[in-house]
């Protein structure tokens, strides 16, 4: 499998010159810290709200290793970069959405606590 | 050296905040932490040089004025002609596909969120 060699030379390579001298498994914890924290929000969280950040958290970890791997294995292109620069703008919007719906249901059942809020279950 | 001290500072400050933010049991501390977290985030896609996305997240979650800091140069001219075409490596589709998923987003929130 040639691709295999060619990537694991580009890898070799890019180490040259990689900025700072920080290596990618560096950034990859960071963002898998990320991600599992925004895991134990998502699950252990009643709250709406900051059941909603903890998706934040998710995304954004997923977003930094796009743009990380973006930069280290392939720094000529820029597909990485875009792709996080549409996820940002999606997340964005699913953020405005998931409000405007929490407040509703709060309007409605006037709480936002995910074990109370059976009215909508079947 | 120096960019590796800043990676370390940002990594243990997302690390340490991430955790707080979904442990910690007042809300409005949560988002605080959530807040720092981001901004974080933001300082190391500075640190890959990707100027343009970290201007956008910091806009985007709402962190005022200190967009005006980041330094804007050339990479600037770099997305605008990959955002605004339809050949290989350009995003033209994507980019009007998200305008009218936001405009869709907005209006639909303004009627959910409304008071009647």
């Amino acid at each position: 499998m040639p691709e295999s060699a060619d990537f694991i030379y580009k890898v070799e390579f890019n180490k040259q010159q990689i900025m700072n001298n920080i290596p990618l498994i560096a950034y990859l914890t960071v963002s898998a810290v990320m991600f599992f924290a925004g895991i134990y929000g998502f699950l252990s969280r009643r709250n709406m709200l900051t059941i909603l950040m903890s998706l934040e958290l998710m995304l954004n970890a997923a977003d930094l290793n796009f743009a990380v791997f973006n930069k280290y294995l392939y720094p000529g292109q820029s597909e990485g970069a875009f792709f996080t620069l549409f996820a940002i703008g999606v997340s964005a919007a699913e953020t405005a959405i998931a409000i405007a719906i929490i407040i509703n249901i709060y309007r409605n059942l006037k709480n936002i606590y995910v074990d109370e809020v059976n009215k909508m279950k079947f | 050296m120096a960019g590796q001290i800043i990676f370390y500072v940002l990594a243990i400050v997302i690390i340490v905040f991430s955790i707080l933010s979904v442990t910690s049991r007042r809300i409005l501390r949560a988002a605080t932490y959530l807040l720092f977290v981001l901004i974080a985030t933001a300082g190391l896609y500075l640190l890959l040089h990707y100027q343009f996305l970290a201007a956008v997240h910091i806009i985007l979650h709402n962190v005022y004025k200190i967009a005006e800091i980041v330094p804007v140069n050339t990479d600037m001219k770099k997305v605008g002609l990959a955002l605004m075409g339809t050949d290989k490596y350009q995003y033209l589709l994507p980019f009007e596909a998200i305008s009218v998923l936001l405009l869709a987003c907005i209006i639909g929130g303004i009627l959910i969120a409304r008071k009647r």
